[in-house]
């Protein structure tokens, strides 16, 4: 009974030889009653004592305890009995009805995410000088990082950022707005034209950036919106545009043919967002908030245009800080900016419903952020155990932070628990606060939830887990930083931008700058397979037992070698099976590059001969992107998202007049005093980065070939361009917060 | 001393009476409430021993308890005496840390007795309503259960298979598919 884990038998025959006490038990009882003879409710406080595989083990011993493990409502009270503290509604983990497979797999995951053996890997990626956009995928051990300022995409291991392919992405000069989803790269420009790339699955085999040929919106786009869930297959709109004269136009990414065209308002659209299934959501500047569904119908589809809601935004005149969140399976619109934070049901019987998180007059909202599992997409079903609520993690200024279910039906929102983290008294962030009273840093950066935990992050690499129902700390999360990565960042204070999370393998990646974090506790897909071995072998000879325990642990680790060989060879494009399909797939898309990106052909085979002028070039871009930013600040200001400055600062001055002619006779937007200066520090700063850069023609106007002459000329990258580009990446970064401009996608 | 006058007597189905402190019995919230009942003005002023011995030390109270023979009732009341000078938290929030909490040496030592006394132990706390012992004594079942086969665990409780091969393997079969998901 000592070693209580690993129970071998030995300790357990000791407890069948209790010492005898009762002496006077055959006086009163014929039969010795037995501890299997309890009251069911009794019988039920004990099994909620045990762990989940003994959970599993007590089905097997009698017919009794077999209906026992199989009564739903049975395993209800254990869940509560052992989670007192989860409230009625709560995410299921398993999304499942049966209570017991909820308590096993939440029992088994808990564990991991609080105690699992911790393996973190601090690392830098390869060419990206900042992620902008970050797709993991933690099931196939990859992730796919973007960097909008040099237009990098790269595929890379997700433990330890090694390289698996790298390519670029000329971002078009001009572009207003851009979208990035696990298989597509979706760019709006100033001048109305659309623009997309195919990102493949296995590697990144870029087609190039393809215009869409379908005629162009009348004006700016001022958003878009790709369809995240899948690539739409070809006759199915997978994007989305809307410009400044309220124009909505669906696309079929697969061919670039435009599938929808529609008048919302006359005012620009700031927001788009769809499931590609039913519905699509759309926010106009003025805080009108329309719903338009018949669009996806393959027989009817004739576009009902709805009004669904006016959403006020007392601070500003437009909606370009308000942030937009779908929860398509509640049929719910989040809709928050710094002051509130609303939810708009669109579900028929309680259409344009809505409630609001109350805040104290003191508090703002920093960020807010889903639950990472995409419940957002499926159908509410109140028959999985917890009711099928979706949760979102709210993050105010001063380092608050909330729980909130977006599927309620109430007027006023109740957080289901809200606390202060401990990672708001960071002895870091404290000093750094201190000693520069002009720094106005929130002490936290970012919030991430899934249906387990909640993660919070600061600076430089600083982050917490929480039990996200209950606000339990659950541990913390730091590792050492290399001297070389504290040499790229130099030493700067920089915030983590994005935490992704995987709950069931436990691990998550974490981005501050250019510095990647992925760490994972134990291994829950591993675990499962040994226990369900553990189990069956259980009843056999325990000398037999060792051997086959050990060569099915040899045999396990050999399978899952072989098939990890087999997944690299498969990524590398090596493997034998797949090579012609490889082959075909790279000559269709360099044949496609030919024809339709006549840009990008013709500047790199350019670019070849060009070299000798490049500094030539480099001077008069430098002069262009001079005179550029003072047209940049007016267009950037009167749009809104902060990727206009990385990528308009590349425009040659025959664009950016256009864009100022544009601007001014279509736009007549005041300009905001503070948001200016901070824009012009911005510029400043990335004007510093211009004529640091030397000999790299990368900001060469007129042609995209700069992205092309940037591949070559990488290695040649000093640290003098990275602080460069790092600062003015920092200061475009910490000027949202301060104009309240939305860099939602870019975050 | 006067202070731990025994003057609550509980008397078991066996009729045996077990003349106790008050304090001790009070780890029954059963008894708790029923003296409540019975004495609403000492339920107030439980420490101040002045009004005691007036009102009601020359009449001890005696709290019947159909349920549990005396044999049982030693040990319970063994346990409440070892507790008597601790408070436990009436909240059952604060159950969820002592969950996994491993069982208390004492306790697992005072609850080393055979199967059948186990079982009336746990009984006689759950009529009682004393849950830090019901808990304890649940542990301890649990305990026995943990880690082992489902052969080990007839073999502890002397439970018979009633399973045929078939539906034992059908059972095993229904583990497995629950553990993938």
């Amino acid at each position: 009974m000592k070693v209580d884990t690993l129970g071998n038998s030995i300790e357990e025959e000791k407890t069948v030889t209790r010492r005898p006490l009762a002496v006077e038990k055959d006086q009163h009882h014929q039969k010795p009653h037995a501890l299997s003879d309890l009251p069911l409710e009794l019988l039920l406080i004990v099994f909620s004592h045990l762990d989940p595989k003994s959970l599993q083990t007590i089905a097997l011993v009698c017919k009794n305890w077999y209906n026992i493990s199989k009564d739903n409502s049975v395993w209800m009270q254990i869940f509560r009995i052992r989670y007192p503290l989860v409230p009625s509604h709560f995410s299921s983990i398993a999304r499942t009805h049966q209570w017991r497979d909820e308590l096993i797999k939440r029992e088994t995951l808990l564990k991991n995410w609080r105690k699992g053996k911790g393996f973190q890997n601090t690392f830098t990626l390869n060419d990206l000088l900042f992620v902008s956009d970050l797709h993991a995928d933690f099931q196939n051990n990859r992730m796919l990082a973007f960097d909008t300022h040099t237009g990098r995409l790269l595929t890379c291991n997700i433990n330890n950022g090694s390289s698996m392919d790298s390519n670029i992405s000329s971002v078009p000069s001009g572009t207003t707005s851009y979208d990035i989803s696990k298989h597509f790269i979706f760019y709006g420009r100033w001048d109305g034209k659309v623009f997309g790339s195919l990102i493949n699955h296995k590697n990144i085999l870029m087609s190039g950036v393809k215009e869409f040929q379908d005629p162009q919106h009348q004006g700016m786009i001022t958003s878009v919106h790709l369809i995240k869930t899948d690539l739409a297959k070809q006759g199915k709109m997978g994007g989305f545009s809307g410009d400044q004269h309220g124009n909505l136009r669906g696309w079929d990414l697969k061919n670039g043919e435009k599938m929808l065209s529609l008048n919302i308002s006359s005012l620009p659209l700031v927001k788009i967002e769809s499931n590609g299934k039913d519905v699509i959501v759309v926010l106009s500047n003025n805080g009108d908030l329309f719903i338009i569904d018949n669009v996806f119908s393959l027989f009817d589809s004739s576009p009902k245009v709805t009004k669904l809601y006016h959403f006020e935004n007392e601070e500003e005149d437009d909606q370009i800080s308000t942030k937009m969140i779908v929860d398509y399976g509640g049929q719910k619109i989040i809709l928050y900016n710094n002051h509130k934070l609303e939810i708009i049901s669109y579900a028929s019987d309680n259409f344009g419903n809505y409630c609001t998180l109350m805040l104290e007059s003191d508090e703002s909202i920093y960020k807010a952020s889903l639950e990472q599992n995409n419940t957002q997409f499926s159908v509410q079903d109140e028959d999985i155990v917890g009711g099928d609520p979706l949760m979102m993690g709210v993050l105010l200024r001063s380092g608050k932070v909330m729980v909130i279910n977006v599927r309620e039906n109430v007027f006023e929102i109740e957080p289901i628990t809200s606390f202060y983290p401990q990672l708001i008294n960071d002895d870091d962030y404290r000093r750094v606060i201190t000693t520069d009273p002009n720094i106005d840093l929130p002490p936290l950066s970012v919030i991430a939830i899934n249906s387990l935990v909640l993660l919070v992050g600061s600076y430089n690499g600083k982050a917490e887990l929480y039990d996200v129902l209950t606000g339990e700390f659950l541990r913390g999360l730091t590792d050492k930083i290399s001297r070389k990565t504290l040499d790229l960042i130099s030493n700067q204070f920089l915030p983590i931008s994005n935490i992704q999370t995987e709950q069931d393998l436990s691990a998550g990646v974490l981005i501050f700058g250019p510095v990647v974090r992925f760490f994972k506790f134990g291994d829950y897909y591993k675990d499962m397979d040994k226990k369900k071995r553990k189990l069956f072998v259980n009843d056999r000879k325990p000398s037999s037992n060792d051997v086959k325990r050990s060569l099915e642990e040899y045999e396990y680790d050999n399978y899952h070698e072989n098939l990890k060989y087999e997944m690299l060879d498969r990524y590398n494009g090596q493997d034998a099976q797949d090579s012609d399909e490889e082959l075909q797939m790279a000559m269709a898309l360099s044949a496609s590059m030919n024809n339709s990106s006549v840009n990008v052909t013709n500047s790199s085979s350019k670019y070849v001969t060009s070299h000798n002028d490049v500094d030539e070039d480099l001077m008069r871009a430098i002069e262009l992107s001079k005179l550029d930013a003072e047209s940049d600040a007016d267009l950037t200001s009167a749009l809104e998202t902060s990727h206009i400055r990385e990528t308009s600062s590349r425009t040659s001055d025959t664009i950016a007049g256009k864009v100022l002619k544009s601007v001014s006779s279509d736009s007549d937007n005041d300009l905001d005093e503070a948001l200016d200066e901070d824009l012009k520090r911005a510029l400043e700063l990335s004007r510093r980065e211009f004529n640091r850069i030397g000999k790299r023609p990368a900001y060469e106007p007129e042609t995209d070939e700069n992205a092309n002459a940037e591949d070559d000329d990488n290695d040649d990258m000093d640290d003098d361009l990275r602080l460069a580009i790092e600062l003015s990446k920092q200061t475009s970064d910490f000027d949202w917060q301060k104009e309240g401009s939305s860099t939602m996608r870019h975050q | 001393m006067p202070a731990t006058e025994k003057n609550i007597i509980i008397i078991t189905s066996d009729g045996e009476r077990f003349p106790v402190e008050r304090k001790v019995a009070e780890k029954s919230i059963l008894i708790k409430n029923m003296l409540k009942n019975l004495l609403p003005d000492e339920g107030e002023e439980d420490d101040d021993d002045d009004e005691d011995p007036d009102s009601d030390a020359d009449e001890p109270i005696e709290v019947p308890t159909q349920n549990v023979r005396s044999a049982v009732m030693k040990n319970i009341l063994e346990w409440c005496e070892h507790y008597k000078e601790i408070q436990f938290p009436d909240d059952e929030q604060d159950d969820e840390s002592k969950k996994s909490a491993p069982i208390d040496p004492w306790d697992k030592n005072f609850l080393n007795v055979d199967q059948e006394m186990l079982y009336e132990i746990i009984l006689a706390a759950n009529y009682l309503n004393i849950k830090p012992l019901l808990n304890a004594s649940c542990k301890v079942v649990a305990e026995m259960i943990r880690s082992k086969s489902p052969e080990e665990i007839r073999k502890t409780f002397n439970i018979v298979n009633d399973f045929t091969p078939e539906e034992e393997a059908a059972i095993k079969r229904e583990n497995e598919w629950a553990e993938d998901r």
